[in-house]
Parts: structure tokens; C-alpha cells; sequence
């Protein structure tokens, strides 16, 4: 029994030894990051003609009640060259009728271009006017077969994959194309920060006002937001090995996604699987590469406010992660693949794809030692506080780092929201999530779907929880 | 085992306590200066811009201060980028006179990095004459972004004693920083445009990228036959540029390179797409037999720029469009339909 908690015990402080080199890490890319925003290059940008011009992917699924406004702010963002396609999923609702009346589009003559399969295309529709606006209409394949369409139409070296309900900050673009004007021949693809809009007042597809939300689920996933977004990315795209780049925002270059293939629509984690792809091709490829996370706050999305949506949300993305490592097994720990295979994956796989396994094993085999005499209740209590004082840690310092750089949620009150929810996750919220993740693996295992992966098309449309 | 988990337990209450302090303190001193700025601020604004519309003849007044002159220089950098013309060279002897100009040339010697990027950048937004000296001395910087930001504000002023040295830095900078490179060329082509021409004949191939997209975007027609030449370069990515930019142009005499080009069947297909595009811009109906060879390729991508660019190119564009439009093979028909949509 003690060999097992020795285990727990190391595991512990492996996971605490990575995730303060992650915090320590974005601190320094954080500061790098601020300082050089304070300089005129963003503001030179949005007028600059050598602005890489952008096509930005919007899949929609029974999207009617809120497309319109959506399309109308992104047409409206400050980027010098920018088109909007809008990829109507085989919506069962309005969504394409309400923007042809909107826009005043009308059906158009294109050929399908050849560069990504995806599902048949009913229609192409494009507005009387000069606004840049492509609307495809096509069956129902998912939001990973939207995106692969949406790529194909679209006609810039840029593509901005967003969620229908995502709300893109003004400078959303200019922040995030940077890096692909800074350094052109490297970047591949940048990600940028997401933050939870719920909230927020939100006018005409705009965020007014930022401010928490009353709900206490999605109080809990503004502090896991900051944790995730301001700690471990910025610390992983330090070393050049991020592995996700949000669904709900993520930059590419268009021509690199369509060469390995663009995105897998058989899986439920098509993003974070593509940006491991790209790193295993251009590694492959021994071709010199960047995938950059912009430690910004460039996008807003809803977080789910009732257990039973969160729960699913959970279990998908549990199982994207899942998906992803077994797909590309071949790089965990492999040398070839550097920070990517050497820790990126390793750590994906034993700190969130077994976290939930080892953590809640590490419950049971601490009670069950306690009851069986192995280790003293002063011990058991000391670790539990250790555990919840880490954790504690790596919210603060994250939440440190947000409010001493971005700080959108000012107030004393908010702060003390943000502590207060900081420390209250760990008890029952974050033991519930490792529950729901569980599942994640269990519908896998139980589904058979660990073989299927490979061939069977996702028939499942763009859901309101797509926003990782 | 109980100690060591003890111990580890304080240090990490201490670690809390710590990062907690320092977001209080960080917060606070951003509050106190917040509404120290906030104090002067109005009344300098108001000042500045009764002075800029000539209302008011007297300079603002900072009161000698440091935030004075931080009001002022934040409200400054932020009219910057707006003003044109009389109005920018008040602002900029504004802040001559407040001595923010002497105060950010001082900073160039700082120490510190950062604090000698930000009066860099500053320096070379001011425009002044009064900087040159301190711009000067920055392009022996040993940090990249000090170097470019000083010759971005060198080729601002600019005075053609310094376009060598310009040149210079933005050849080292072009490979690693092609966006810094860009803005330093794109400001060069204001006050000497020749030397972006110069840089296409002699260039190392990123400058040549750079110098190409510049001179396109920005129609600078006195440098097309530059453009021309780098069109017949070996590199793929020059000669995709100079395609562009002498289709932006619509430069006649680009004829022949571009038809050499779009016949090239070696070069990649972005090259001869934009070589397609190119020609469909200048409007030359010679071109098109071979844009309808091209249309009749199996590139999906040169296709479409071909179709295009017939589209484009009066009666016998579109009597080709039409009879592709009849053609047997079906993305043919499917190009000519979309392209005479458009």
C-alpha cells in the first residue's frame, strides 16, 4: 500500500515541478509580451497594405437567432484585409435565410475546389454588393467538415477558425496575425486567449462591458480559464510546443493545413489533433516551424452554465485528448519530435489524459492506507492541504499574472471572486470534473470507438460546447 | 515524512501570500498612478488641442513635471499615427519644447532593453530633426528592434546623408524580423523610394521580398522596371512578389516577363498564379491565348487566376470564357461559369 502512495507522492511532485516551470515561464513571455505591446507596430498594422489578408471560418449550425449579428461584428474588426465565410452546416433553423436577407446575397456559380473533402455543397451564396462576405451552404457533416469547407472557398493565405458564437475583441486579428507578420516564413499557426463571456454585457455581437458571471459553474471556469490560458499555454507556446489552439479562435496558414490534410472530421478533438499534426509534418519534414499562443485576450465564448452541457463538455474534450495521443502515439517521448514528443505529449497524457485516473485512485489508496494503518492521519490531512495549497498557487499566480497585464475583470470585488472561487474548485468542483473526464475514457472503451477512429465520419454538428 | 509535507505546506502559504501582496501592491501603484495621470491629463489634453487647431498659440504646459510630460507624451503617441501635415509638425514641436524629444533620446542610453526599444519607437514616431543625432546612435545598438525602430525614424526625417545605413539595417533584419523590415521599407519609400529599387536589383532575396511587396502595394510606378527584373529572379517567393506587384502597377512593359513566367511550368504554382492575375490586371488582350492555355492546365489554382484574369480582359477574355463554358471537362466549364459571375 505505501508503494502506492510513494507513487501518488511522485506524481505530485512531477506534476507541481512542471507546472511552476509552465507559470514561471509564461511570466517571462507574459512580460516580453507587454512590453512590446506598449510599442506603435499593432497600431501600424491595422493600416499596413503588407498585412497578410485573412479569411475568416465561421461553421454554423441552427445558429438563425444570433448569425447575423455575429457576421456583422466580424465584417466590422480592424484588420487591413479581411473576408468573412460564413459555412452554414445543414442547419435545420433559419440560419442561411436570415443571412441572405441580411446581406442581400445571392446564389453564385463557384467550382468546388479540390484541396479538402467535405461534405456535398449545396449552394454558394454572395452579397450584391462589395462586402467581403462568402456564405456555403452544405450538408450536415460537423464543425470539423464546416472548417475543412471553409477552407476550401475561402481566398486568403490566412484562415481564422472560430465558433459561431464566438465574440472576436476589436483588435482580435491585428494581435494575432503578428507573429505571422513578424516572422512569416516560420508561423504556422497562433492561438489566442479565450476568456468567458458570460457576464458580460454583450451588444449587437460585442462585448461592452466585461464583468463575471453570477453563475457559479461558469465562475468555476473563469478561474480554470485564466489557470489554463495565462499558465500552462503561454509556458508551452514558450517552447514551441503547444498543443491546442482553441476552436474558438486559432490563425492558420492555409497553405500548410491543407498539406497535411486539414481537419479530421472522425474524431471529436479536431483541434488540438490538427496542431499535433502539424508539429509531427513539419518536424517530419525537418522544416523550421513556430506555433505561437498570443497571450491575449482576443476572443470571448459562453461557458456552460448547467452541469448536465459541462459534463458533456467535459467528457468530449477528455476524449479529444485521448484520441489525439493514440493517434500519434509514435511521438510520445520520441527525441525526433523535442519538446513536443519529450513533454508536450508526456505531460497530456500522464497530467491530463491519467490525471483523472491517478487522482482519484490517489483518494481511495490514501483512505484505504489510513484505515489500514500505513500512514498516520497528521500525514493524510498535510498532504490534502498540500495538494489544495498547490493548486491554490497556480490559480493565484495565474490570476497575478492576468491582473497585472490585461486585467479585464478591475475591481476589488472581482479579485476577490476570482480568490474566493480559486480556492472553493477544490472542493467537490475539480473531484466532479475528474469524474466527468473518467466518463470521457469509459464512452470511449465502451463504444469500441478505439478502432473506429480511424474510418467512421462524425455526423455530430457544431454544439454550443465546441469552445476549448 | 509528516515535517517534510508540514514544511512544504508553509512554503507554499508563503508563496500564496507573496504572489498575493504583490498583485496588491501591483494594483494599488497602478491606481495611485492612474489618477495622478487623471489629474493632469484633461486640462493638457484641452491645451494640446486648442494648440494644434491654432486657438491657442502657447504650448501646452506640463507644469515641468514627469507626469506632465508622461500625460502629454501618452496623448501624444496616441494622435501620432492620425496627424498629417501642419498639424503633426505643431505636435511634434509641442513635444520639442515640452523636452519629451530630449527626454526619450536620453533613454536610448538606459540600460534596460525594453526602456530602450520604447524610446526608440518613440523617437521614430516623433519625426523630429532634434532626434537625429540620438537615432543615429541607436543603429549600432546591440538589441535588433532599438536598431530598426532608429532607422525606421531615420528614413522618416529622411535625410539622405543616412539611407546607406538604413538600407544596411534592414538587410540584417529582413530574414529574422520581416515585419519590423517591412514597416522600416515601407517608411524608406516615402522619402526614397529609389532606394527600394536599389535594394530589388542587389538585395539579399528577403530584402528583395520586402522591397517587391512595397513598391506593389504602394504603386510606385517609377520603380517598375526594378520590379520587372525581379521577376525572372530564381526566387520563387521574389518573383510571386515582383508578379503582384507589377500587376498592381499595371505595368505594360511587364508583358513578357509575366507571360515567361505563367509559361514556366518549373516555377510553383502561387508563382505562375500570380503571374496569371498579374496579366488579367494589366489588361492586355494578347495574353489570351496563353491565359486560356493556363486555364486549361489541371492546377486548380493557376485555373482559377487564368480565369479570372480573362474575365478581365474585354470581348476576347470572355468569348474564351464563353467557349470553355461549353467545354467537356467539367471544372473548365465550372471556372469560366464562376469567373464570368464575378
Amino acid at each position: 500500500m505505501k508503494v502506492v502512495v510513494y507513487v501518488v507522492l511522485v506524481y505530485f511532485v512531477a506534476f507541481a515541478a512542471l507546472h511552476l516551470a509552465l507559470l514561471a515561464l509564461a511570466a517571462v513571455d507574459l512580460r516580453r509580451y507587454w512590453a512590446r505591446l506598449n510599442e506603435s507596430a499593432f497600431r501600424r498594422t491595422v493600416r499596413s497594405p503588407l498585412a497578410p489578408p485573412i479569411s475568416i471560418l465561421v461553421p454554423a449550425y441552427n445558429e438563425a437567432a444570433g448569425i447575423v449579428d455575429s457576421v456583422r461584428s466580424l465584417l466590422a474588426l480592424e484588420y487591413p484585409r479581411l473576408e468573412v465565410v460564413v459555412v452554414n452546416d445543414g442547419s435545420t433553423d433559419h440560419t442561411l435565410d436570415r443571412l441572405v436577407d441580411a446581406f442581400d446575397l445571392r446564389e453564385a456559380e463557384r467550382p468546388l475546389p479540390p484541396f479538402l473533402h467535405h461534405e456535398a455543397v449545396r449552394g454558394v451564396y454572395l452579397p450584391h454588393g462589395r462586402l467581403p462576405l462568402l456564405v456555403v451552404d452544405k450538408e450536415n457533416g460537423g464543425k470539423s467538415d464546416s472548417l475543412n469547407a471553409g477552407i476550401n472557398f475561402s481566398k486568403y493565405p490566412l484562415v481564422c477558425a472560430i465558433d459561431a458564437d464566438s465574440i472576436l475583441e476589436q483588435d482580435a486579428l491585428v494581435k494575432a496575425a503578428m507573429p505571422f507578420i513578424e516572422d512569416p516564413w516560420r508561423t504556422v499557426a497562433t492561438g489566442g486567449m479565450v476568456r468567458v463571456a458570460n457576464g458580460c454585457r454583450i451588444e449587437h455581437g460585442r462585448i461592452v462591458e466585461a464583468a463575471l458571471p453570477r453563475n457559479p459553474l461558469a465562475m468555476f471556469q473563469v478561474v480554470e480559464y485564466i489557470r489554463a490560458f495565462f499558465g500552462a499555454r503561454t509556458g508551452w507556446s514558450a517552447m514551441n510546443s503547444l498543443l491546442i489552439v482553441s476552436g474558438a479562435f486559432g490563425l492558420f496558414r492555409k497553405d500548410t493545413v491543407i498539406a497535411v490534410g486539414g481537419y479530421r472530421t472522425d474524431i471529436v478533438g479536431e483541434d488540438i489533433e490538427l496542431v499535433v499534426r502539424l508539429h509531427r509534418t513539419l518536424r517530419d519534414e525537418g522544416r523550421p516551424y513556430r506555433i505561437v499562443y498570443v497571450p491575449d485576450p482576443v476572443c470571448w465564448t459562453e461557458a456552460p452554465e448547467s452541469a448536465r452541457i459541462l459534463r458533456r463538455q467535459r467528457r468530449r474534450w477528455h476524449r479529444g485528448s485521448v484520441e489525439t495521443l493514440l493517434i500519434h502515439r509514435r511521438m510520445i517521448g520520441n527525441p525526433r519530435y523535442r519538446g513536443t514528443g519529450l513533454l508536450a505529449l508526456p505531460a497530456l497524457l500522464l497530467f491530463e489524459v491519467l490525471g483523472p485516473v491517478v487522482e482519484l485512485a490517489g483518494y481511495a489508496f490514501a483512505v484505504a492506507a489510513y484505515v489500514l494503518g500505513d500512514i498516520e492521519l497528521s500525514f493524510f490531512v498535510l498532504f490534502l492541504a498540500v495538494a489544495v495549497l498547490y493548486g491554490l498557487v497556480l490559480s493565484v499566480g495565474s490570476v497575478a499574472l492576468e491582473d497585472v497585464t490585461f486585467g479585464r475583470h478591475t475591481g476589488w470585488r472581482a479579485l476577490g471572486r476570482i480568490l474566493t472561487f480559486s480556492v472553493l474548485e477544490n472542493v467537490g468542483y475539480r473531484q466532479l470534473v475528474m469524474l466527468w473526464r473518467l466518463e470521457g475514457f469509459w464512452q470511449l472503451f465502451r463504444r469500441g470507438d478505439w478502432g473506429a477512429m480511424e474510418r467512421r465520419g462524425l455526423a455530430v454538428p457544431a454544439a454550443v460546447d465546441d469552445d476549448r | 515524512m509528516t515535517a517534510v509535507a508540514a514544511w512544504t505546506a508553509i512554503a507554499l502559504l508563503g508563496a500564496i501570500g507573496l504572489l498575493l501582496g504583490t498583485l496588491v501592491h501591483r494594483r494599488v501603484s497602478t491606481e495611485i498612478r492612474r489618477r495622478a495621470l487623471a489629474r493632469v491629463s484633461p486640462d493638457l489634453d484641452a491645451a494640446l488641442i486648442a494648440h494644434l487647431a491654432e486657438l491657442d498659440p502657447a504650448f501646452p504646459d506640463t507644469g515641468g513635471t514627469a507626469m506632465g510630460r508622461r500625460a502629454l507624451r501618452t496623448t501624444a503617441l496616441g494622435m501620432l499615427l492620425e496627424l498629417r501635415g501642419p498639424e503633426r509638425a505643431r505636435l511634434t514641436a509641442v513635444l520639442e519644447h515640452a523636452g519629451i524629444v530630449v527626454e526619450s533620446a536620453g533613454h536610448l542610453g538606459s540600460r534596460s532593453p525594453r526602456t530602450r526599444r520604447r524610446a526608440a519607437d518613440a523617437l521614430a514616431q516623433y519625426r523630429s530633426a532634434a532626434s537625429t543625432d540620438a537615432l543615429v546612435g541607436g543603429l549600432d545598438d546591440p538589441d535588433a528592434q532599438v536598431r530598426i525602430a532608429c532607422a525606421r525614424g531615420l528614413a522618416e526625417l529622411g535625410d539622405p546623408r543616412y539611407i546607406q545605413r538604413i538600407v544596411e539595417v534592414a538587410a540584417e533584419t529582413a530574414p529574422t524580423r520581416g515585419g519590423l523590415a517591412a514597416d522600416l521599407l515601407l517608411a524608406l519609400a516615402a522619402s526614397s523610394p529609389s532606394t527600394l529599387g536599389g535594394m530589388l536589383e542587389e538585395g539579399r532575396p528577403e530584402l528583395q521580398r520586402l522591397a517587391a511587396a512595397v513598391v506593389g502595394e504602394l504603386r510606385l510606378a517609377d520603380q517598375a522596371p526594378a520590379l520587372r527584373g525581379a521577376l525572372s529572379s530564381a526566387n520563387d517567393a521574389v518573383a510571386e512578389r515582383a508578379a503582384r506587384g507589377s500587376g498592381l502597377i499595371g505595368d505594360a512593359e511587364a508583358v513578357e516577363p509575366l507571360l515567361a513566367l505563367l509559361r514556366d511550368h518549373a516555377r510553383p504554382w502561387p508563382v505562375r498564379a500570380a503571374a496569371a492575375s498579374a496579366l488579367g490586371a494589366i489588361g492586355d488582350a494578347s495574353t489570351v491565348g496563353a491565359l486560356e492555355a493556363a486555364l486549361r492546365e489541371d492546377e486548380w489554382s493557376v485555373q482559377v487566376s487564368a480565369a479570372n484574369a480573362l474575365a478581365t480582359l474585354g470581348v476576347p477574355g470572355r468569348e474564351t470564357l464563353e467557349r470553355a463554358r461549353a467545354d467537356a471537362r467539367a471544372d473548365l466549364r465550372g471556372h469560366a461559369i464562376a469567373a464570368l459571375d464575378r
